[in-house]
């Protein structure tokens, strides 16, 4: 699954160093240009003002070093001249006796770097002007070894800098962007808590605080739909109900009038209106009950199991308190995301169909949720004489009766398969080891928390 | 004994007053909520079956209100919505048994007696005097030897009130309560009748007379 975040991130960081990239280099020939081009508009300026001085001067050379200032008389000061009147050439005497190479393009005025006396770096600055025989020719230098230093230093204090600029930055995106999509994850917790029927933020006694304005709509449209299905589902239910009960009332009656019929000694009539009369009820009992079934993907309330067994055990021991069944239970609380109903159907069938077969006793145990926090797995078992094992493959198929002569219907195992089926899960039938009878064994996966 | 029937479906409600009645039961039938709960909350009776589905008022805020005034009357849950939920639901709202509809009169007729002998003082399943024994389903009385003494319906009623509630002062309006249905010409002087007619059946020190408070039916075999 790709990440919204990541994919943000790389793109942001990519951005970012590109962004530095540019930066660094840029700066880094910047300070250069700068200082090149002031001091060469320096030089420039001096070589003008040589060349007006030398150029109708009785003695150029005299001329010339009066014009220059100090600077040009101090041996090796790192400003020099060289002026070319014809075949004379006047150096600056701060040349000593070094000379300066003159650049051969002087031709239009040119800045070049050039190595000069006592390892220094020159800026030189050439140009022809116009004059006598082939013109004059003034080459102006400046030592600009210091600065190029200072540039150096510059330099690597700018690549530190944006090197340590680049990385609070990458810093500060990734927290913007963690911070910035934390809300999506407040969304997937609040879509999980509508899915097991919690409150929403804003709700009365909801822990979870509003989302953003982007992200709040959409929770409350999800909630909006989560409601709706739950309300269908209720009227569904209540018109299965209805339904249930305008059919069965009308099968009461025709199955009183075939035992009137057996009462005036029609006993074959009675007998075959007695098995359509049988037929249709266990068809609407068990496809309204399948209709009734919310199924794994509804979300509900979750449920306390241990409550939940318990007020079923109460009512199955006063259901068959004649008999004396104990129903233990081996369950510890735990909170269970899956429809009320559905869990009560399914353990009131497994339940009661136990305590028709049992001798004395009935137990429940539900695994705990450590092993099988993904799954509820339970075992209903009792003491009863038992399933042979050659019917225990066809137990909890439609119609199948192991025994005619059990008050109840029979349907209660086929209700149980359906309910296990609808949430995806599975159901086993085999001997009990520790109570003789019969032992159903579940296992029904939970929505992902 | 004295049931209610509380069903809405005329059909089905003859069918249940006959049987029952045939099974020696002063029956009443109520069609709808209002008057269940008004006769349930008036009339002393001994057990009731209650359809969930009533008109006017449905039959679990009936019988809520009933356990809340303190009304103890067994009551039998006669539904078609017989889920798990429901079923739930209906016997902790004070029920004390369940049957889904469709259903066979005789298995409603069985838990209806379950109901009313869990419900009395004595909860034997065979009821007896002296050498004599009271056989419920044929309403008659039998001797040691298997001999039979017939009874009429109304002295059958009043024997098996009798022989439930043993030592205790029974009124004569309590026993005409519970021995004739709403319906019923009620003379509390014809049940001195059928206390005689009684007293020469089992002897005459078993049923004692208690002058204005009623009789005492003499447990002791």
């Amino acid at each position: 699954m790709k990440s919204l975040r990541n994919r943000l991130s790389l793109a942001l960081s990519l951005v970012l160093l590109a962004a530095a990239g540019i930066l660094a280099f840029g700066l880094q020939d910047f300070p250069r240009r700068l200082v090149e081009d002031f001091v060469g508009s320096r030089l420039r300026h001096d070589a003008d003002l040589l060349y007006a001085r030398v150029l109708d001067a009785p003695d150029a050379e005299a001329a010339a070093q009066e014009a220059a200032g100090n600077e040009y008389r101090l041996p090796l000061s790192g400003h020099y001249f060289v002026i070319r009147v014809g075949a004379e050439v006047i150096r600056s005497r701060s040349l000593w006796d070094e000379d300066l190479a003159m650049p051969a393009d002087a031709q239009a005025g040119s800045t070049r770097r050039v190595s000069g006396p006592a390892g220094q770096t020159l800026l030189v600055f050439a140009k022809r002007f116009p004059g006598a025989d082939a013109g004059i020719t003034v080459a102006v230098a400046e030592d600009v070894s210091a600065i190029d230093d200072a540039i150096a230093r510059f330099r690597w204090r700018l690549m530190i800098g944006v090197a340590l600029a680049l990385l609070a930055l990458l810093a500060l995106q990734r927290g913007l962007l963690v911070h910035g999509l934390a809300p999506l994850d407040d969304a997937v917790a609040t879509c999980r808590r509508i899915e097991r029927g919690e409150p929403l933020a804003g709700a009365p006694g909801s822990p979870v605080r509003a989302a953003p304005s982007e992200v709040q709509p959409m929770l409350d449209a999800i909630d909006r739909l989560a409601r709706h299905h739950a309300q269908r589902l209720g009227r569904i239910r209540h018109a299965v109900g209805n339904l249930s009960h305008a059919l069965k009332t009308p099968l009461a009656v025709l199955s009183q009038q075939a035992d009137d019929l057996a009462g005036r000694g029609e006993a074959g009539a009675a007998a075959s209106m007695h098995a359509q009369v049988e037929a249709m009820r266990a068809t609407i009992e068990r496809e309204l009950r399948r209709a009734r079934l919310a199924g794994g993907s509804t979300p509900g309330e979750p449920v306390e199991i241990r409550a939940l067994l318990g007020a079923l055990a109460d009512v199955l021991q006063q259901l068959h308190r004649d008999r004396g069944i104990a129903i233990e239970r081996d369950v510890q609380e735990r909170r269970i995301a899956l429809d009320r109903e559905d869990l009560l159907e399914l353990f009131g069938n497994l339940l009661d169909n136990a305590c028709k077969w049992a001798r004395h006793r009935v137990r429940v145990s539900v695994l705990p949720a450590g092993p099988a926090a993904d799954a509820l797995e339970f075992s209903v078992e009792d003491d009863g004489s038992g399933v042979p094992d050659e019917m225990l493959a066809q137990l909890g198929t439609a119609g199948m009766r192991i025994d005619e002569q059990q008050p109840g219907h029979g349907l209660g195992l086929a209700i149980a398969a359906d309910i296990v089926a609808q949430y995806g899960g599975s159901i086993r039938y085999r001997r009990s080891d520790a109570l003789g009878g019969l032992r159903v064994q579940a296992r029904l996966p939970l929505p992902v928390r | 004994m004295r049931l209610l029937i509380a069903e809405d479906d005329a059909a089905l409600a003859d069918r249940l007053r006959t049987r029952l009645a045939d099974a020696g039961y002063a029956v009443d039938v109520a069609a709808d909520g209002v008057e269940a709960a008004h006769l349930g909350s008036t009339e002393p009776y001994d057990a009731v079956v209650l359809d969930l589905g009533l008109p006017c008022k449905a039959g679990l805020a009936l019988l809520r209100e009933w356990r809340a005034a303190g009304n103890t009357v067994p009551v039998l849950i006669l539904t078609a919505r017989d889920g798990w939920s429901e079923r739930v639901e209906g016997l902790q709202a004070g029920a004390d048994d369940y049957l889904g509809k469709p259903f066979h009169l005789e298995e409603l007729l069985a838990r209806v007696q379950a109901l009313l002998r869990r419900a009395a003082p004595v909860q034997a399943t065979e009821l007896r005097a002296g050498h004599w024994r009271l056989d419920e389903a044929r309403q008659c009385l039998i001797d040691a030897d298997g001999r039979e003494q017939p009874l009429t319906g109304t002295e059958f009623r009043l024997l098996r009130y009798f022989m439930r509630h043993p030592d205790e002062v029974l009124s004569k309006t309590r026993l005409s309560e519970h021995v004739y249905d709403y319906d019923a010409e009620r003379d509390s002087n014809v049940i001195e009748v059928y206390v005689r007619r009684l007293r020469t059946l089992l002897g005459a020190g078993r049923i004692e007379t208690r002058r204005g408070q009623g009789y005492v039916f003499i447990g002791r075999p």
